[in-house]
């Protein structure tokens, strides 16, 4: 037995204070990626690598000019000349040097360039616009939101999307970026069809449990309510549906007969989750009492 | 695992209509007016009843709105940079704009996500305690 602080503990049993355990909602869908084998891995990786090195694409970016550290001394006036006057000179190289590399900056390959969509934001944005048809996303994304997004927006637009680990190591050298997190490939490609049939296959289908809901539940109302929760729903669900659609009203009996429902009343209520966690010791409170308004 | 909860059919209650809200949008995609309704109604009765939201839920939901955020229908997602080499993930919602921003991390980690947090685990640590602490008391009693 331990007596850790002595204001806390009140009764003589000399007890710490029982850990308060405190329940949150749970988000019911887990949206993940699926699971891509090793053998489907190494292959798409291998086919963007020759497609890659035939094509020759690459980015070459200006040369940035290096921010040089403040060295602070004794006499600062003096440095501050001198550091203006090199910085001067400096300006006037670089505009001279960027006319010449111009002709070579950028991407090598504009056409190709074109047909791809690099980075998230672009893949994002192409995939709003539905012109992508095959998504890839790098499995080593620190933090997972980054990418998160992107399985619902595939998934709506019916575009294939996997998750490849290793995707931005080896993208990135033959392109020579620093990092790819999402490549995009758009429908109208022409130097990628090969590739993007090739890899289309071996891509495993994504799955979001709320938007593929069209698992088929034969006789579903028709059972007695013996399980509580699902039965119970779908009797409810395509109820309040009906209600909506306002202009046909029909009663409880009359759903099993109806096509059109069939839809809704075969979703499923998915299990309650509930997360129990413990309080962290460590949170960051407002103080109150402190300040009083007057 | 108890299953001894306060309010459960409350929560049952939260379970169903955040995912109505998302059959809704399923079926219907313009039809936001509705999964707004929902996560509107769902939002009241955690708070009359202090019911706590994993993040992973109040994070789908507009503070503003309340409409549901499903990217690419009813909100954008974008990667922006702020302040040098920081970057952040902006969720906009579309019906009214609000932004929620998450900064890009790799080393942060919900309490919710951590091991700490699990109920087991503060148990087999009083346990080690427990076991690790014999005769400071007999010293100081003495």
């Amino acid at each position: 037995m331990s007596t850790k602080t002595p204001s806390s503990v009140k009764k003589a049993s000399g007890k710490a204070k029982p850990v308060q355990i405190k329940t949150s909602f749970n988000n019911p869908y887990d949206i993940c990626w699926s699971p891509l084998e090793m053998e489907n891995m190494h292959y798409i990786l291998e086919i963007l690598k020759k497609r890659f090195k035939e094509l020759g694409l690459q980015k070459k970016e200006p040369p940035t000019r290096q921010r040089r550290p403040r060295i602070r001394t004794k006499g600062q006036k003096g440095d501050n000349k001198d550091s203006e006057e090199a910085s001067q000179d400096v300006m006037k190289e670089v505009p001279v040097e960027s006319s010449e590399v111009e002709q070579h900056q950028g991407w090598s390959n504009l056409e190709v360039r074109k047909q791809l969509a690099i980075g998230i934001n672009e893949v994002t944005r192409a995939l709003e616009k539905d012109e992508v048809g095959l998504v890839l996303v790098c499995k080593s994304v620190k933090p997972v939101h980054m990418t998160n997004h992107l399985i619902q927006l595939s998934c709506s637009r019916a575009v294939p999307a996997c998750q490849v680990p290793r995707l931005s190591e080896n993208v990135s050298a033959f392109l020579s970026l620093k990092s790819v997190l999402a490549l995009g490939f758009k429908r109208d490609s022409e130097s990628f069809v090969d590739e993007i049939n090739a890899i289309i296959p071996k891509v495993p289908s994504l799955k979001v449990p709320w938007l593929d809901q069209t698992t088929p539940q034969q006789d579903v109302v028709q059972k007695d309510p013996e399980t509580p929760a699902e039965e119970t729903v779908q009797c409810v669900a395509p109820d309040r549906d009906v209600k909506l659609r306002g202009s046909q009203k029909r009663k409880r009996d009359e759903v099993t007969d109806t096509k059109e429902d069939s839809d809704i009343s075969q979703v499923t209520l998915h299990p309650l989750k509930i997360k129990r966690v413990v309080a962290n010791p460590a949170k960051i409170r407002k103080q109150k009492g402190n300040k009083k308004k007057k | 695992m108890t299953t001894n909860v306060k309010d459960k059919d409350a929560y049952l209650r939260l379970n169903f209509l955040y995912q109505a809200a998302h059959c809704v949008l399923a079926t219907n995609p313009e039809n936001v007016e509705l999964a707004r309704f929902y996560c509107h109604t769902e939002k009241n009765i955690s708070k009359r009843l202090v019911l706590r939201q994993d993040p992973s839920v109040k994070r789908t939901i507009c503070k503003k709105c309340c409409s549901l955020l499903v990217p690419g229908v009813t909100s954008t997602v974008r990667q922006r940079k702020c302040r040098q080499r920081q970057r952040k993930t902006v969720v906009r919602c579309l019906s009214c704009g609000k932004t929620k921003q998450f900064l890009n991390n790799p080393s942060y980690v919900l309490w919710g996500d951590r091991p700490e947090s699990q109920p087991q685990y503060q148990q087999s640590q009083s346990k080690q305690v427990a076991t690790q602490k014999p005769p400071v008391n007999s010293k100081t009693a003495s």
